[in-house]
């Protein structure tokens, strides 16, 4: 970044102009207000919902883990989409930005090795 | 040394050089993060199911800081909006705001969260000792009241989600002996039957300054290794001039391991103190204090080698959680810092809305990305240490 700077380039106020315009100049606060209290409400839901055994009552596996994951990633979303501006952003970052979550998939993925086991002789305890 | 710089996008990427910089980092924070929690989801996954904590953390303020959190990631798009709109006062104002919120969440951490671990004591109980403390484990079926009632193992075979209770938790009496593993007496009778044996031999034969040496040095090497098997310096003093031989100094070996390889018990959490209550089956979502008991005594040759789980090193959970919500606090504080410091009002901060604007706006946007994705992993954080 250009932290240490003294004299600006001869360019600089002519760049500061011709950026006046920036995409993502807020046109209305009304989505940030809206997405802000949706985070609180999901919050609220999320220590609900960690409350509630739903293992018990559909007779699954895991299902708080899986619903409460499910609501955290659903705020992250928003998180993405509305605050950082990843909904109008430029391909140049977002297109990056998949392959980065891609591997950071297959990071989690791997943990599913020890599930299936593949090597017979082992005995890693799985639940 | 001046750095050169533009404040305009450009032409190849169409975005300005610090908004593609930050989401590059961003991206490699997403892959330190990721690991971390792949291995956070590996261990409790590859975990016994009775030995994963649940409930440990306080809710209700890990759900206070999240709202702090929150609050504060609107805040820095407030104060961005209004540096936007040449408002300077609601933009310093909004930027305050949000570097004092950084501030409280870690003052909640620093001050309540992170401490209330190191206070409190848990133990894991062998399978093979845990008859010994049935009565605050409630794992058989028992009569109270004259009323027959169900033991966690009879209710786990109903209740999948419940298991044999074998941990053990409260507030020690002496914190710092209860830390230290327990202590076998052959280890200790080898360390010492050793000093004295050469001390003996030095009585005995040692004629020369030199061969003193040789000795001291040898009786050197042998306390030092009091300390691994648990034994404070001090202690090993006192053990050493109770007495001349080894037969004499049997007793005071006695009664130091009895002393040492108990933990004495002065408040038991509530699922222990009351094992048979139902209630205590779940995670309250306020935190209940330890009942107040008397004569708990826990011989520590009956636990898990690595007892006193409440300590990051002994146990697998709280050294995730510490390296986790650790990793991400000093994230706060590296985003509350670059915030304090743009709130400045000096040369690289808010002075920057006179001389360039456009240069503090872009300042601004990409520390706020920063923020919003410290955000954005607590909301990972705190569901999965907190609530799952």
């Amino acid at each position: 970044m250009s932290d240490h700077s003294h004299t600006p380039a001869p360019t600089e106020h002519a760049d500061a102009k011709a950026h006046s315009h920036d995409e993502h100049a807020p046109h209305s606060l009304k989505p940030y207000y809206m997405v802000g209290g949706a985070l609180f409400v999901f919050t609220l839901i999320t220590v609900a919902l960690s409350y509630c055994d739903f293992d018990k009552w559909f007779h699954g596996h895991g299902l708080n883990m899986k619903i409460g994951l499910a609501v955290a990633t659903f705020k992250v979303c928003l998180v993405g989409a509305y605050f950082m501006h990843l909904k109008d952003e430029k391909s140049t970052i977002w297109k990056p930005l998949l392959f980065t979550f891609f591997f950071c998939f297959a990071l989690f993925a791997l943990f599913m090795l020890a599930h299936g086991d593949p090597i017979p002789t082992s005995s890693f305890p799985v639940h | 040394m001046e750095i050169p710089y533009t404040v305009r996008p450009r032409p190849d990427t169409g975005l300005t050089n610090p908004k593609l910089g930050i989401w590059l980092f961003l991206a490699s924070e997403v892959m330190l993060f990721g690991g971390l929690f792949a291995g956070y989801i590996f261990m409790r996954l590859g975990s016994e199911p009775w030995m994963w904590p649940h409930g440990w953390l306080n809710v209700p303020v890990g759900t206070f800081n999240t709202f702090v959190l929150i609050f504060s990631s609107v805040t820095v798009i407030l104060s961005w909006e209004a540096l936007k709109m040449h408002k300077y006062r609601a933009f310093k104002n909004w930027l305050a705001v949000t570097w004092v919120c950084g501030l409280l969440f870690l003052g909640v951490k620093l001050g309540i969260e992170w401490p209330a671990k190191f206070r409190h004591f848990g133990a894991y109980v062998t399978k093979e000792a845990a008859h010994k403390y049935e009565k605050y484990l409630g794992n058989e079926d028992t009569i109270i009241d004259g009323k027959s009632v169900q033991g966690r193992r009879s209710r786990a075979k109903e209740d999948p989600a419940l298991s044999e209770r074998l941990f053990i938790s409260g507030h020690p009496a002496d914190m710092e002996q209860a830390k230290i593993p327990y202590i076998p007496a052959a280890q200790l009778d080898g360390v010492l039957d050793g000093i004295f044996t050469l001390r003996k031999n030095i009585a005995d034969t040692a004629n020369t300054a030199s061969d003193r040496a040789k000795a001291t040095m040898s009786e050197k090497t042998l306390v030092a290794q009091l300390p691994t098997i648990g034994i404070h310096a001090e202690d090993a003093k006192e053990l050493l001039n109770a007495a001349n031989t080894p037969e004499q100094n049997k007793e005071a070996r006695a009664k130091f391991l009895a002393h040492m390889n108990v933990i004495h018990i002065h408040a038991l959490d509530l699922e222990n103190a009351h094992p048979y209550d139902a209630d205590n089956d779940r995670p309250h979502f306020i935190t209940r204090d330890p009942v107040d008991v008397e004569h708990v005594v826990l011989n520590k040759a009956d636990l898990l080698p690595k007892h006193g789980a409440f300590l990051p090193k002994l146990n697998t959970y709280l050294a995730c959680y510490f390296m986790i919500t650790g990793l991400h606090g000093l994230h706060v504080l590296g985003g509350s810092i670059v915030f304090f410091y743009f709130w400045l009002n000096i040369k690289g901060g808010a002075k920057l809305y006179k001389t360039n604007h456009q240069q503090l706006c872009n300042r601004i946007e990409v520390a706020g990305l920063f923020w919003h994705l410290v955000d954005l992993i607590w909301i990972f954080v705190f569901p999965l240490f907190y609530l799952l």
